[in-house]
C-alpha cells in the first residue's frame, strides 16, 4: 500500500510554489515596461554622447580602476567604447521591440556590464540595478501565446523575479537608511539641500533643518514601505503616485540622470499584470457608453487561465525540467541579493566611512564626503616625490579617488606600477590625505605611514583604514 | 475575511491620506514660519563681480597700460633709468594680474576669448621670441606661439638676455630695430587683451559678472557659479603649492629641482606672483580689495558655520607669514640659501588648500566637482 502524500511536506509545497510560478498571467503590463526600459537605455546612450561623457569618462581616462575580480577585463580603445555603446543602443531598441527579448538582453548585458566594470569610480546603484535586470531578462521566460486569442502570456515567475529585484533596491535603500547620521543629524541631506536655497517657491524653505529631517524620515518610510504598498491592490494607485512625486522632486534637486525614470518605470511592474488591457477596456466602456455599444472583457484576476485549471505553459513534464534550473539560478541569485547588503556590517567601523562592502548594497546617497590627496612616492634610494592626482586623474576621478579607501589603494597600485616601469626600481607608496564626513572635523582616511605599494586589494577588512573619529557632526550648524 | 481585508486596506488607505496630509500641511506651517533667510549666494557673487573681480582687471588693464607706455618710452630713449622704469611697471602689472588668478574663469579659460595662452603662457620659450625677432614678416602676435608672448616673453625682453645673465647695459645695447618693435607689440597686445578682460567681465560687453551673480549664460545657476568660484580657490591655492612652488622646487621630481619651471624666473617675481596668487585667494574670501569692503566666501562660511572661520583665517596669516619669511628673495635664492623656508610656504599653503578643500567645502555643500556626471 502507498503512503498517500503529505499536502505540507516540504517536498509538496516546494511542488505547489514551483506550480504557482509557472501558471501564466498576461504580458501586457512587462510588454509596457519592456519598451520604457529599452528606450530610457538607449536614450541614456545619445544623453551620454550628447554630454560628451563616453569620451569623458570611457575614452579619456589615462588609467582607469576595474571592480576588484575585474582587472583582467580588456580595456577597449575608443573605437571599442563606442562599439560598446552602440551596441547597448541597439540593444535597448530591441529589447523596446521585444522580439527575442532574452537573446536582445543577454545581447545588452554584456556591453553595458562591461562598460560599468571598467572604473569603479563610475560605479552607480542604478546601472548595477540595470545589469541585474538584464542578467534577468537573459535567464527569465519571455512572452508567448496564451491560451486567451491575442494575449500574449508569461509565467508568473518573470513578473515575481523582476518586482522582486525592484523590491530589494527600495527595501535594502530603507534599510540603508536606517543609521545615526541618516536619521538623527538628517546627513546627508541637510548639506544637500542647503545647495538649493535659491530654487524658486520652495528654496527658503531648503534652509530649516526641519525639512531635512522630514526628508530624510519620509525617505526612510517611503523605501521601507513603498513595496509593499505597491503590492497591495488598495494602496497601489496611492504608492505610485508617490513614487512619481518621490522621483520627480528627487530628479530635480539632485543630479541622478536615469535613476528616477528607470525607477517610476519599475514601478509599473507592481501593477497587475494585466493593467494595459484593462486600462484599453475601461476607455473602450467608456465609449461603448457613450455610443451605447458593448464592451471588451474584463480580466479580473492576474492569471490568465481560469481560476483551478491546470497551469497551460506547454506540456506539464517540460514545463517542470526547464522550470528546475530555472529556479535554482533565480534561487541563488535572490539569495546573493539579500546577503550581499549585509557584507558591509562584517567589516569593523562606520561603512559610510570607510566604504567597505558599500557597492551593490544599494547605499544609496548616503554619503556626503570631501577629501584632498598626495601620494608620497619613496624610491629605492630615498628619493621622495610627490604626486599629485590632478596630474593624471580625470574629474570624476579626482572627486572619487580620494574619498573611497579601495580607489586609493588602486590609484597606490598604478602609481607604484608607473614608478617601477620608469625604472625607479621598487618603490614605496603613502597616503597623504584628509577627509570629512557629513560635517565632521577633517582627519586621515588612510593611515600616512603604510607603503600602499605592499597592501593588497581585496574583500579582506582593511587595516590602514584609520578609523572614524568621535562621532559629533556639525554639518550646517 | 473579505471584508475584513477589506476594513484593513481602507484603514491603511485612510492612515496613508492622514500621513500626507501631515506632511503636507507640516510643509506648509514650516514654509510660513518666517526662519532665517538663507544666505544670499547670488548678493555675494554679485558684490565679488563688482568689487574684487571688475576692479581687479580695471588695475591690470591700467598697469598694461602704463607698461605699453613705459616700453615705449623705453624705445624711445633706450638707457638703464628707462629699463629700470619699465621693470618696475612690469613688477606692478604682474603684482595685479596674479591677483586676478582666484578668479580665472570664464574669458579666462573658455573660448572664444580664451585670454589665458595671450598673457601668460609660461616658462617662455626664448628661442621661438628670438625667432619672430629675427623674422622679417609682419609681427601678428595673434597667429605667434603663446610661449612667445604675454607677459613672459615681456619679461624675458626687459631681463633675459643670454638666459639672465647679461649687464643692463647689454640689454639696453640690443634693444633696438626689430627687437624693441617685437617688444612694443607685445605691449600693445597685453594692453588690448587686459581691456579684453575688462569688456568681458563688465555689463557693457559680454557680462561675465552678471552671468555669474544671475547665474546665467556660462553658468547653469547660482549654485553653479557658487560651486565654480569655490573650486576655483581650492584650485589657485593647489596650484601655487604644487606647480609654482613645489615643482621648481623639485618635490614632483624626486628632489631634483626644476628651476626652469618657474612662472618668471627670469623676472624674479616667481615667489612674489605665488604670494598675489594667495592675496587673490584671500581677497575673494574676504570679498575685498583696494580697501573696499564686499561681500566674499568668508560672509557665506559666517552664516553656515562661524566655527571654522578662524582656522580658515589662520591658515591664511600662516601662509603670508611664510612668504614674508623669505623677505625679498627670489625663488630661486630662497630654495639654494633657505630651503627650509621654501618647504614651509609649500606645507603652509597646503594647509590651506587642506583646510578649504575639506572642511569649508563640507561646510558650505560645495562638492569641489568639475562634471556633472551622474550620482546616486
Amino acid at each position: 500500500m502507498r503512503a498517500t502524500t503529505d499536502a505540507r511536506s516540504p517536498r509538496t509545497s516546494l511542488a505547489r510554489v514551483r506550480d504557482h510560478l509557472l501558471v501564466p498571467v498576461p504580458a501586457t503590463s512587462l510588454a509596457i515596461w519592456r519598451i520604457a526600459f529599452g528606450l530610457l537605455l538607449a536614450g541614456n546612450v545619445l544623453r551620454y554622447w550628447q554630454a560628451g561623457w563616453i569620451h569623458d569618462l570611457f575614452v579619456a581616462p589615462r588609467v582607469m580602476f576595474p571592480h576588484w575580480g575585474f582587472a583582467w577585463l580588456p580595456r577597449p580603445e575608443a573605437t571599442g567604447v563606442a562599439i560598446l555603446f552602440g551596441a547597448v543602443f541597439v540593444g535597448g531598441l530591441a529589447i523596446a521591440h521585444g522580439r527575442h527579448l532574452r537573446l536582445a538582453a543577454a545581447f545588452t548585458f554584456v556591453p553595458f556590464t562591461w562598460l560599468e566594470l571598467l572604473d569603479r569610480s563610475t560605479y552607480l546603484n542604478h546601472y548595477y540595478l540595470v545589469s541585474l535586470v538584464l542578467a534577468l531578462l537573459t535567464v527569465l521566460p519571455s512572452a508567448s501565446r496564451g491560451e486567451v486569442p491575442h494575449e500574449r502570456a508569461v509565467p508568473r515567475v518573470t513578473l515575481f523575479a523582476l518586482r522582486a529585484q525592484v523590491g530589494l533596491v527600495y527595501f535594502f535603500a530603507g534599510v540603508a537608511k536606517l543609521r545615526a547620521d541618516w536619521l538623527f543629524e538628517a546627513e546627508p541631506l541637510t548639506t544637500w539641500l542647503v545647495r538649493h536655497t535659491d530654487a524658486p517657491l520652495v528654496g527658503p524653505l531648503l534652509d530649516d533643518r526641519w525639512v531635512a529631517f522630514a526628508a530624510s524620515w519620509a525617505g526612510m518610510l517611503f523605501d521601507l514601505s513603498v513595496v509593499f504598498l505597491l503590492l497591495a491592490r488598495r494602496t497601489r494607485r496611492f504608492a505610485f503616485a508617490v513614487v512619481v512625486l518621490f522621483h520627480l522632486a528627487t530628479a530635480a534637486l539632485f543630479t541622478l540622470g536615469l535613476f528616477p525614470w528607470l525607477m517610476m518605470v519599475n514601478a509599473t511592474l507592481f501593477f497587475a499584470p494585466h493593467w494595459p488591457s484593462r486600462a484599453r477596456d475601461t476607455i473602450a466602456k467608456r465609449r461603448a457608453r457613450a455610443s451605447d455599444a458593448p464592451s471588451g472583457s474584463d480580466l479580473a484576476s492576474e492569471s490568465i487561465v481560469p481560476s483551478g485549471a491546470p497551469a497551460p505553459m506547454g506540456p506539464r513534464s517540460n514545463r517542470v525540467r526547464l522550470a528546475v534550473p530555472l529556479l535554482g539560478i533565480l534561487a541563488a541569485h535572490f539569495a546573493l541579493q539579500l546577503a550581499l547588503p549585509f557584507r558591509q556590517h562584517l567589516y569593523a567601523g562606520d561603512p559610510l566611512w570607510h566604504e567597505q562592502g558599500f557597492r551593490f548594497s544599494w547605499c544609496v546617497m548616503l554619503i556626503e564626503k570631501t577629501a584632498t590627496l598626495d601620494l608620497r612616492v619613496v624610491d629605492a634610494e630615498g628619493r621622495e616625490t610627490i604626486v599629485h592626482p590632478r596630474e593624471e586623474l580625470t574629474p570624476l576621478q579626482l572627486r572619487m579617488v580620494p574619498t573611497q579607501p579601495d580607489l586609493v589603494l588602486a590609484y597606490a597600485h598604478h602609481v607604484r606600477d608607473r614608478f617601477e616601469a620608469e625604472g625607479h626600481g621598487e618603490v614605496r607608496v603613502y597616503a597623504d590625505g584628509f577627509a570629512s564626513l557629513h560635517g565632521r572635523p577633517r582627519q586621515r582616511l588612510v593611515d600616512p605611514n603604510v607603503d600602499l605599494a605592499r597592501e593588497r586589494d581585496g574583500l579582506l577588512d582593511k587595516p590602514w583604514i584609520v578609523p572614524l573619529r568621535g562621532h559629533e557632526v556639525v554639518a550646517g550648524r | 475575511m473579505h471584508g475584513s481585508t477589506r476594513r484593513t486596506a481602507a484603514r491603511s488607505t485612510a492612515s496613508l491620506a492622514i500621513a500626507s496630509s501631515v506632511l503636507g500641511l507640516a510643509l506648509t506651517i514650516g514654509s510660513c514660519s518666517g526662519g532665517a533667510e538663507p544666505f544670499d549666494r547670488a548678493a555675494m557673487l554679485g558684490s565679488l563681480g563688482q568689487t574684487v573681480i571688475l576692479p581687479t582687471y580695471r588695475d591690470f588693464a591700467a598697469r598694461a597700460g602704463e607698461l605699453e607706455a613705459a616700453t615705449s618710452t623705453l624705445c624711445g630713449g633706450p638707457s638703464e633709468a628707462t629699463l629700470a622704469s619699465a621693470r618696475d611697471v612690469y613688477a606692478a602689472t604682474r603684482e595685479v594680474y596674479a591677483q586676478a588668478e582666484a578668479f580665472a574663469i570664464g574669458p579666462h579659460t573658455d573660448s572664444p576669448r580664451r585670454l589665458s595662452p595671450k598673457v601668460n603662457f609660461w616658462p617662455v620659450r626664448e628661442d621661438l621670441v628670438e625667432e619672430q625677432i629675427a623674422a622679417t614678416t609682419s609681427i601678428d602676435l595673434d597667429a605667434t606661439s603663446s610661449s612667445a608672448r604675454g607677459l613672459p616673453a615681456i619679461g624675458y625682453l626687459l631681463f633675459g638676455l643670454d638666459g639672465g645673465a647679461a649687464e643692463d647695459a647689454a640689454i639696453v645695447a640690443a634693444l633696438e630695430g626689430r627687437r624693441c618693435e617685437y617688444l612694443r607689440a607685445l605691449t600693445a597686445y597685453l594692453k588690448a587683451r587686459a581691456d579684453e578682460y575688462v569688456l568681458a567681465w563688465s555689463p557693457d560687453g559680454d557680462d561675465f559678472a552678471g552671468q555669474l551673480a544671475e547665474g546665467r549664460g556660462t553658468f547653469a545657476s547660482v549654485q553653479a557659479s557658487s560651486g565654480v568660484v569655490f573650486e576655483q580657490l581650492v584650485f589657485t591655492a593647489e596650484n601655487v603649492r604644487e606647480l609654482k612652488i613645489g615643482k621648481p622646487f623639485g618635490k614632483r621630481d624626486g628632489g631634483v629641482l626644476q628651476l626652469g619651471e618657474q612662472e618668471d624666473r627670469l623676472g624674479g617675481r616667481s615667489l612674489a606672483d605665488a604670494h598675489a596668487n594667495v592675496r587673490s585667494v584671500q581677497n575673494v574670501w574676504t570679498g575685498r580689495y583696494a580697501d573696499v569692503q564686499g561681500i566674499g566666501v568668508r560672509d557665506w562660511l559666517l552664516a553656515r558655520r562661524p566655527a571654522l572661520e578662524p582656522e580658515v583665517a589662520a591658515a591664511f596669516d600662516a601662509v603670508h607669514a611664510a612668504f614674508d619669511a623669505l623677505g625679498d628673495q627670489t625663488l630661486d635664492q630662497a630654495i639654494a640659501e633657505d630651503p627650509e623656508g621654501v618647504e614651509a610656504v609649500y606645507q603652509a599653503v597646503k594647509d590651506l588648500q587642506t583646510v578649504l578643500a575639506v572642511d569649508v567645502a563640507q561646510a558650505l555643500a560645495v562638492t569641489v566637482t568639475f562634471n556633472p556626471t551622474d550620482g546616486d
